[in-house]
């Protein structure tokens, strides 16, 4: 029995070259360097931070997510607050999102920063670090059903931070 | 007997109206949701197992029933009837348990059990009790599906392994059986569909994941082993081979089901059969896609056929598969054919053979002595292994229209080019829920290409292009009525075998009285008839020239409920 189409070494190669495909993903996910990186967000901001806390606050209740910790007394001043996981099913398949973890810190002086990642699990105290599996920003790279969680917080933040 | 036009027209009429008068006598409320609308049903049942809602154990169930009145390819035999024309049944399409646990939104386990397509005359749990002396459609088996664990690194990398739906080559190889748009898969992308996968699963190793927008999916798998009396010869020749007897018989006790088609190495020079000894050679499977505008969910591999409007989706995809030495066919040992010391043939022989006939296609081959069989097929005959390519690009579209809510309107459209390596000639035939037990004269050459039931060329070496697209109409049109979505399909097969390509054009028509939830699907196909091979290919007596010479209808009703 010959084999002229396929020459013994090539399968080898081939499943090297899968392997290699599966691992360089596992790599660079692991290493953070595609979806985990920080990606701040940032907002000129010239209000006081009793009024930045108070207000991001409200944004944040508004919005379905739970404070975690409101502090205007911190330098900077700190937000944090979570939104459960939102499931939905499409046939067998199934789409979530987060919990998602929204931390937002102002200086008086500089810009409100935001961040948000979808973590393990959706944190409960102010000491809490819940493990972060992506954080998101407003390009193009994040999903846009992740945006929607955060976007109506960056809409507010802005029209706050540009009232006089 | 064969069913005049009236019949069938009187037939169909009386379906519709019944299907009509179901719709007609239901209750409609004046909520626009309307009555069928199960806007309660939202996500399913679910156990929670944290407070966050992150770890849950999700059940789905479904079945998807079948009536049909079908003509028969020419030569079928059901259940001891000979050469039937047309008949009508009830069938289980799909009838499955889906669990979905996630412990963590990084540890995944994920189980699907059920069964498919029994008939009353095929499709049973093993049981050769058929007046055929085939497997009937008693008790049919109910199976494992899928079963397969996930560990998520990140959105970019998840990485998993078991008995895995997750394929690569298109989005059709990894269809979702719960909200398709035409009736049901078109197969063309499970396209080792029994052969040396199960139901279109695989036993194999998984990565996913997204980068930005780009999603990918890469499988190596190991291939089920296919029998040897299945697709193979053994010792060189076999005493059907030594005595000429056509190859082209279907597995015994498989009737000519899902199996179909998946015949004996053929005695015949360059066609191509799935290799039983292919052993440690993996399947290698790719499939990628960009999305342009909203996201497609990849937490589990079932990929949409259509979002009635809840999503604006397109994507652009592309994919391959790959195993070597998947397949194996008979060659020629020399350039010119070779008479060998000890062999006596006469005038009419040797011209057959130095025309380049097969030799035990040879006119009186069986008549030889069996050592100058032997010595002749010898003397010409090598097997070549070769290897599976196959590669796809295809494109999907969900266009919403209008607000959210009743006035939404939504196109669908996804089409699809392969382009199938199977080794030379390859064609098989496959028709779903097959009714045939065998051909009526069983053992000699069927009266069509396609064998018996309802099977047609589905899968080759060669090209197919399939394109499918539906629109599904305001709810406001209906109310209460539930919604409708008219779809049409078309494919364009082209094997290098079959003299001729076909071009099939099917169509039908969603009822969707909840969603994909509840939905009645009315179809229309007519499958084309290949006539019986001829001698016209040289070296492939009995095996080539087929070409569609007619076509036989089929008229399928599905009844579908999933929560």
């Amino acid at each position: 029995m010959r084999s002229t189409i396929f020459r013994p070494g090539v399968g080898r190669w081939l499943t090297l070259a899968l392997l290699a495909l599966l691992a360089l993903p596992g790599l660079l996910g692991l290493t953070g360097c595609i979806n985990t990186r920080p990606r701040p967000m940032s907002v000129a901001c010239t209000m006081s931070p009793a009024q930045f806390v108070e207000r991001c606050s409200a944004l944040l209740t508004a919005n379905n997510y739970q404070l975690i910790e409101a502090d205007p007394s911190t330098n900077p001043a700190r937000v944090r607050a979570t939104r459960g996981q939102r499931q939905t099913n499409i046939g067998e398949n199934i789409q979530y999102h987060g919990p998602y973890l929204l931390t937002a810190t102002y200086a008086k002086g500089g810009p409100v920063i935001v961040t948000v990642a979808t973590t393990m699990r959706r944190g409960s105290g102010g000491e809490e670090q819940p493990l972060i599996l992506h954080t998101h920003d407003e390009g193009s790279g994040t999903n846009p059903a992740d945006r929607q969680a955060f976007a109506p917080i960056m809409e507010g933040l802005r029209r706050a931070c540009a009232q006089p | 007997m064969r069913c005049t036009p009236t019949a069938k027209l009187l037939r169909v009429l009386t379906l519709l109206l019944l299907l009509t008068g179901a719709g007609l006598s239901a209750p409609r409320p004046a909520a626009a949701q309307g009555f069928w609308a199960g806007s309660n049903y939202k996500n399913g049942l679910r156990l929670y197992l944290s407070k966050d809602s992150t770890s849950f154990i999700r059940l789905l169930m479904w079945s998807q029933i079948w009536t049909r009145w079908q003509e028969q390819n020419p030569g079928t035999s059901i259940a001891g009837n000979n050469n039937v024309a047309q008949t009508w049944d009830v069938g289980i399409r799909r009838s499955r348990i889906l669990m979905h646990g996630q412990l963590t939104p990084c540890l995944l386990v994920f189980w699907i059990i059920g069964a498919n397509n029994q008939t009353f005359n095929t499709g049973g749990g093993g049981l050769q009790t058929g007046p055929d002396g085939v497997t009937d459609g008693k008790r049919q088996s109910v199976f494992v599906h899928d079963a397969w664990t996930e560990f998520k690194v990140s959105r970019a990398f998840s990485l998993g392994t078991g008995l895995l739906t997750w394929s690569g080559l298109s989005r059709l190889s990894n269809t979702a059986t719960l909200n398709f748009m035409t009736l049901d898969s078109p197969l063309y992308g499970w396209a080792l569909l029994d052969a040396n996968d199960q139901f279109a699963r695989t036993l194999g190793v998984y990565a996913k994941g997204e980068i930005g927008k780009l999603n990918y999916r890469a499988v190596l798998s190991k291939p089920f082993s296919i029998p040897e009396a299945a697709t193979g010869w053994t010792t060189p020749y076999t005493a059907a081979q030594r005595a000429g007897a056509s190859a082209m018989t279907t597995l015994p006790g498989r009737g000519a089901g899902w199996a179909a088609g998946l015949t004996a190495l053929p005695n015949a020079y360059d066609v191509a059969q799935f290799n039983s000894r292919a052993f440690n050679q993996p399947l290698y499977q790719l499939y990628t896609n960009y999305d342009f505008l909203e996201q497609e969910s990849q937490t589990l591999p079932f990929m949409v056929g259509t979002y009635l409007g809840t999503k604006k989706v397109f994507n652009i995809g592309a994919g391959f598969m790959i195993q070597p030495e998947a397949m194996w066919y008979r060659s020629r040992r020399t350039a010119a054919p070779v008479l060998p010391g000890g062999v006596t043939l006469n005038a009419q022989q040797t011209t057959e053979l130095n025309a380049g006939r097969y030799p035990a296609a040879i006119t009186g081959f069986s008549g030889l002595p069996e050592a100058q069989r032997i010595l002749l097929q010898q003397a010409n005959v090598d097997t070549t292994r070769a290897t599976m390519r196959h590669f796809s690009v295809d494109s999907f579209l969900e266009l919403p229209f209008g607000p959210k809510g009743e006035q939404r309107s939504s196109l669908t459209a996804y089409a699809v080019h392969y382009w199938f390596d199977y080794g030379p000639n390859y064609v098989r035939n496959a028709g779903t829920m097959n009714l045939a037990s065998a051909p009526t004269s069983p053992g000699s050459q069927t009266l069509a290409f396609n064998g018996a039931g309802n099977a047609y060329p589905t899968w080759g070496s060669g090209r197919v292009f399939h394109l499918q697209t539906g629109y599904l109409f305001p709810r406001a049109w209906t109310r209460g009525f539930g919604q409708f979505q008219p779809y049409v399909s078309y494919s364009r097969t082209n094997f290098d075998r079959l003299n001729q390509p076909d071009n099939l054009v099917e169509g039908g028509v969603n009822w969707l009285l909840a969603g994909h939830n509840a939905k009645i699907t009315l179809h229309y196909r007519a499958r084309p008839i290949y006539s019986a091979a001829t001698n016209l290919v040289p070296g492939q007596e009995g095996l080539g020239g087929m070409q569609v010479t007619s076509r036989r209808s089929e008229v399928i009703t599905q009844f579908f409920i999933f929560f």
